[in-house]
Formats: structure tokens, sequence, C-alpha cells
């Protein structure tokens, strides 16, 4: 075959290449990387979509920075949402994972059992707990009475409001992280854990001299999804407190959602956006140059 | 591999390409929308909130029926989607001709989103006292009317009679002013062994969890102007906000404040909403509240009043209205407006009038002062008390340029000294200063927009550069 037909084939395998993949260069261009660039821009400018942008420097970041009270207050609750809710949600999966790894009759039903809850979407999520928070009909606070115990009054209390929101995290400790956890257990070699046991070392001292470490992989990656996830907390404040009572669950991404869809302020949301992203990039960075260094994983030199 | 073999896979892939491109056009071909007008006459889409169909006036079929040259397709959207869509479709220059909404004109208007009105008016001779006075200024945009109201609702005093007989109450006497309604709340507050509410008499803000529909009655009650003239300064600390939410957070203290917040959170929709299940004397609601009651508390006893005002004060109510307006941009302004001329018509208006006495509606009632005092209009229960109150109606929209803003920090506000976190002077400072600047922001914004457009519409390449 001869060079130059070869070179035809190429071309004309790369222009269908292109051809099928149209739809989704389309859709990239488009509907993301256009849009995110625009962004930049946007964030210097105050924009309602109606009319056009108008050239303002960096005064939304200087107005969010430095005179917007539900600003701060948004970071704060977030950053309070996250500090709670990621060892909650770590620890939680962790032993759940441990509890159902071990090979044993009807473990795949425990799992399926625990997996479960994750599936509900996070609507109808805040519709039960919405229920169980009641402060005085709620499943929640009966329970608690019946301990003697006079339950808070929840997501109508400041002071409860991202506690509450914080808990609900337990009904999907069961989902994607415990699944992870219990791959990451069954992969430690077992001669470790029977080498320690032969030396006497009790189960606190196997969980934080053999499990800890060798799962430090799994742990570092979840932990900072997590975090993530944290960072973009909505759906439960949206629905459940719309940011109340007295800004108390205003989460990052609500703030930005309402100054975005209800004051059309596009310019104020683009900035926020991108301070998140600057933030999440912050952390992530920070960590893998912090706690990224020291983990062990097998096979790595 | 051979020539032979890539002349073949020439041909499969060109007969691959032909055979995707003509799918792709047969796909476009068959997914083209069904035109949904009537040859030989002008279709009109209309966009307005999708209704239940029994409850929906049909008044573009109407129209219809009416003349022959124009068609108007109504299409309903979702409430939660609407306002984006009609915002993406602006941006996109492909407006509906005629859009029908509730909630604030200014949103739309001062960001030139609606067609002024004012020329369709003068020359057909809109008679504008056709509709009731306070309606008006919603739809009003520096001395230019962009939009007309179809219907209107408004709030009023609710009150359970039977609660009032065996509080040893008169229960044909709702409260006349701020301080009964104050002695009623405390008698009629039931409380068990514990001390938490049993029955509560009032609850301060009880409807939504915003309270600011509410809160800006007692404001204007007392006679609050939130906006100077000019519409450049907000003023949420004058002594008649003030007093206003000193009375109402006194109130929710002297009612027992942790024990009234968990009743209130122990309230919920339908049946257990608190007025509704029983365990609510007396509330303020919208006037669309009667049907719920018939709906959900069919044999409660109850009386509807205007809201009581200060001693000091004035009867005073908001008023909200239902509107229609023609986007800007519209492909069909001179057949839209014909529809908007019908749909505003004392005839229509009458017609929507007995349609809504027929079906036992009532969610909005005609914004036509003619339709609402109709005989139809008046047979829907306690009615009149709502007609009667639109004498005294303020519109709802009291900061147009940062309406949004408004109504969240005004809420805010409320909250605040609710729970006694900040005094209410504080608390509507702090409100006034976000609602300022947000306002000062758009006020700066509308310059550059007065600008941007002169430059755009002064004629090209004018010698006087």
């Amino acid at each position: 075959m001869s060079r130059h037909a070869s070179g035809r084939f190429e071309r004309q395998e790369n222009r269908l290449g292109y051809l099928f993949a149209a739809p989704w260069l389309v859709g990239f261009f488009g509907f993301t990387l256009i849009p995110v660039v625009l962004s930049v821009y946007y964030s210097f400018c105050r924009y309602d979509v109606l009319r056009p942008p108008m050239y303002i420097g960096l005064e939304n970041y200087r107005y969010l920075l430095t005179e917007s009270g539900n600003f701060w207050k948004s970071v704060w609750n977030t950053f309070y949402f996250t500090a709670l809710r990621v060892p909650l949600v770590i620890v939680g999966s962790l032993l759940l994972a441990s509890l159902v790894s071990k090979p044993m009759k009807g473990i795949g039903i425990a799992r399926t059992i625990y997996y479960m809850p994750s599936i509900v979407s996070g609507v109808a999520l805040s519709v039960i707990w919405l229920w169980m928070y009641n402060p005085s009909h709620g499943l929640i606070n009966q329970g608690l009475a019946l301990l003697g115990v006079p339950g808070p009054p929840w997501l109508e209390s400041p002071e409860w409001s991202k506690e509450a929101i914080v808990l609900m995290g337990i009904w999907s400790i069961g989902g994607g992280r415990m699944i992870i956890f219990i791959a990451g257990l069954n992969a430690i070699p077992r001669h470790l854990y029977e080498s320690a046991e032969l030396d006497g070392a009790g189960w606190w001292h196997r969980l934080v001299h053999i499990t800890i470490p060798q799962l430090g992989g799994v742990l570092f990656l979840l932990t900072i999804v997590e975090i993530v996830t944290c960072f973009q907390v909505f759906t439960e404040a949206y629905l459940m407190t719309r940011g109340g009572p007295e800004n108390s669950t205003l989460f990052y991404n609500l703030e930005l959602y309402f100054k975005a869809f209800q004051d059309y302020d596009m310019g104020v949301a683009s900035a926020m956006a991108w301070m998140l992203f600057v933030a999440t990039l912050a952390v992530t960075v920070v960590l893998f140059q912090t706690v990224g260094r020291r983990i062990h994983y097998e096979g790595r030199n | 591999m051979t020539s032979s073999d890539g002349a073949i896979r020439s041909v499969l892939s060109r007969l691959t390409l032909g055979v995707g491109a003509g799918l792709t056009l047969a796909l476009f071909a068959f997914v083209r929308p069904p035109s949904t007008g009537v040859e030989g006459r002008t279709n009109v889409r209309l966009w307005r909130v999708t209704g239940a169909e029994a409850e929906e006036a049909p008044s573009w079929e109407w129209f219809g029926e009416a003349q022959d040259d124009i068609h108007v397709q109504k299409i309903g959207l979702p409430f939660l989607e609407i306002e984006q869509k009609f915002l993406t479709a602006e941006v996109g220059g492909v407006p509906p001709d005629a859009f029908e909404y509730f909630g604030s004109v200014a949103q739309w208007s001062t960001r030139g989103a609606l067609m002024p009105l004012d020329g369709f008016m003068e020359r057909d001779g809109f008679d504008r006292d056709s509709v009731f006075p306070a309606l008006w200024d919603e739809m009003m945009w520096n001395g230019r009317t962009y939009a007309i109201p179809v219907g209107t609702a408004t709030e009023a005093f609710y009150w359970n009679k039977e609660h009032f007989r065996r509080a040893g109450l008169d229960p044909e006497r709702p409260p006349q002013t701020w301080e009964e309604l104050r002695e009623y709340a405390l008698l009629l507050t039931t409380r068990d062994a514990a001390g938490e509410i049993d029955q509560a008499g009032y609850v301060p803000g009880y409807w939504s969890p915003n309270a600011t529909p509410i809160f800006l009655n007692w404001a204007v009650q007392k006679g609050a102007v939130f906006l100077n003239a000019e519409g450049t300064e907000v003023d949420l600390t004058s002594d008649a906000c003030v007093e206003a939410l000193e009375w109402e957070a006194n109130l929710f203290g002297e009612l027992g404040r942790d024990a009234l917040i968990r009743k209130r959170a122990s309230f919920g929709y339908g049946s257990q909403h608190g007025f509704l299940g029983g365990r609510l004397s007396m509330i303020v609601q919208k006037s669309s509240f009667v049907q719920e009651i018939e709906k959900f508390a069919p044999d409660m006893e109850y009386g509807v009043s205007m809201i009581p005002p200060p001693a000091d004060g004035r009867p005073g109510v908001t008023a909200g209205p239902a509107w229609i307006g023609i986007p800007s941009g519209a492909k069909h302004p001179e057949e839209a407006w014909a529809y908007l001329k019908f749909v505003t018509s004392t005839e229509t208006q009458l017609r929507v009038a007995e349609f809504a006495a027929d079906r036992n509606l009532a969610a909005f009632f005609p914004a036509n002062v003619e339709a609402a005092n109709s005989p139809q209009q008046q047979s829907l229960p306690h009615m009149d008390v709502f007609t009667k109150s639109m004498e005294f109606a303020a519109p709802s929209t009291v900061v147009p340029l940062a309406h949004t803003v408004f109504w969240r920090e005004y809420g805010n506000a409320w909250d605040r000294a609710m729970r006694g976190s900040m005094t209410p002077r504080e608390s509507l400072e702090l409100a006034e200063r976000e609602v300022q600047r947000a306002l000062d922001d758009q006020i700066e914004y509308n310059r550059f927009y007065a600008e941007y457009l002169r430059e755009r519409d002064a004629p090209a390449g004018g010698g006087a550069r």
C-alpha cells in the first residue's frame, strides 16, 4: 500500500471521527467552554442577562469581600457545615464498611440494604427529613421525648439548623463511599493483621498501625471528594429552609443561586462561582502538598 | 491491506456519510414542530402559567370566536420555569407576543423586556378608570405603562368563630385595632400543663417562610413610605416601619417566643395548616384562602374582615396584580394588543367573573372594578370584603428596581427582630443598607443602559460626531 493512500485514509478517518464527535464538540464548546470563559468576564460586570453587561472592574469582588453581609455569612455556614459533616460521613462510612467487609453468609444482602438509602434523591430525602425534624410531631423529637429529653426545634432554630442538615448525612454513609472502603479494606494483606495479632496487638493498635495507614489513599481520596461536595451543598437548604432561620442555613451555593436566579445579578453570581472554584482548588492543592505526600500507596517505590 | 480494500472502505465511508446526513435531515423534517396556527389568521403566542384546565377562563377561545383575523395560541408554562424561559426567549429574540403573569412587573419593565403600551392605549382610548386604581402603580415605570392588570389578589383577616365563642368573645366581631388583636391573641392562646401552646390565638408572620407579605401590611397601615419620590432613597427605618415591627416583635415576645416558634414549626400544609386544622384562631391570609378553607375545612365557622389597623393608623392592605403585557421584540404587537384590549375589557372581565362564580374560583378576582362588583363575582363568599379592601390597597412592589432584594431582606429583618437577636430598628437598618446598595447598583446600571440604547439607536454614520 502506498504511503499516499494511507495518509488519505487517515485523513478520511479523522474527518469521520470529528464528524461523529461533532454533536459532543458543539455541546462542549457551545454549552460548556464558551459560557465558562464568558463567566470570567461577567464577574467583572454588572449583568442581568436582559441588558448588555456593564464593565465595573473588581467591584463585584470588592462588594462581596468587604460589604456583603450575606456573603461572609454563607462562607461561614458552608465552612461550619463542611467541618462537621466530613468527619461524620468519613468515619461513619468506614465503620459501616468494616462491619460489612468480612465475608460471611448473607453479606451481599446486608450491603445492599445499607446501600439502598443512598439511592433516594436529595429532594425526596429533604421532604422526609422535614417531617422527621418537625418539633412536635417529628419522629426525632418524639423519640427524644420517650427518653425524657426535650428536643430542639431543629430547622426552626438558628442554633440547630446546620447540625440538623449535617445529621441528614448519616442517611448516605452506606453509599458509594462504603463500597470504596470495602474494596480498600479487602485489599489490605491479611498477613499484616496476623503478625500483629501474634505480637499481641489489640483492635485499636491494629486500626491505628495497619488499617488506617494501609487505607491512606482511599481515605485521602474520599475526604477530598467529600470536602468538594460539602462546598456545594444546596438542595437540602433550598428545599427545607430557604436559607433561614436568620440565614443560618444560607450556604454558599444557595446565596449564589439567589443572586443568579432571583435577583438576576449574574455578575455577582459569576464572581462567587469563580471564588468557590479557586477556594476548592486551593484546598485540594494544599491537601495534596501536605497530607497527600505522606500517604503510603501499595506498589509504589 | 490492498488498494481495493481502501477503495471499498472509501465507498463505505461515503455511504455512511450520505446515509447519516440523509437520516439527520429526515429527522429534522419530522421533528419540526407541528403548526398550531389557524389558516388565514395571524398567530399570536400567549405565554402564561399553567393552570388546572377547568379553572382557566379561556379568554383566548372567546377571542377566537369574537373575530376572524387573529388566533391566540395559549402556551402554559410551569410557575417555577416561566421566568427563566421568558428571560431566555427574550434574550434569544424569540419572545412570545403576549405574556401573562403575576408578581412584579418592574422586574421586566425596568430591564426593557416589555413594550410600553401608552401609544396603543391613547390611540384606542383605553379607559384606565375601569381598573382598580391601586393596581396601576405597579404597571408604570418612568411615566410609561408596561402592562395591564387582568386580575388581583389581596389579603384579609380570617378568624375562627367557634374559638371566639369558646373564649367568651363575640363571634361576629373581629378585632378592630392592633390593640384589640393583641388582647384577643392573648385571650385565645391556650397552653398545656408543660407550658406548650395548645391553641394559638395568633402567630405573627405565619403563612409562609417569608413574612414579608404580612409585615408589609402593618407598615402600610402606619403610613410607611418605602421610597422617596425620586426613587433613589430607600427608607425602612421610618417611625412607621420601626413601630410596625416593634408591635409585632412585642406581641411575639408576649405570646412566648420559643413556644410560638415551636408551635409554628408544627404547622404544615392542607389539614396540617394551623388555621385549617383548627389550632390557630386568627390569621392574615390571601383572598384565595377562602377556597382552601372550603377544601380542607368545609365545616369550619369562620369570618373574614379587613385587616385591623393601628388606632392611630388607617385601614390598609397590599394588593398584587395578575397582568398581561407585550414583550419587546414581539412579532405581532398590533394583534397582541387587540387581544390585550379584549381580555381587559369590561365585557370579558364580566364573563370571567361569571366563569369564576359558576365554579366557585377565588385565586384572583377581576381587576376591572365593574366586573369585581358584579352580582356574579359578589356571589362568591366574602367577595365584598376583598373588593372593599381594594379602596385602601397599596402596591406590593415597593422598591421596583430592587424588588427581590427588598423582599428577602425585609423578611430577614422581620426574622431577626422576632427572634430577638436584634432590636427592630437595628434589624431594619441592616436591611435598609442592603436594599439601598442593590438600588444604587440598579440606578447606575439603568443609566448605562439608557446610554447604550441612545448610542445603538442613533442614526448610523451621522455627521455630528
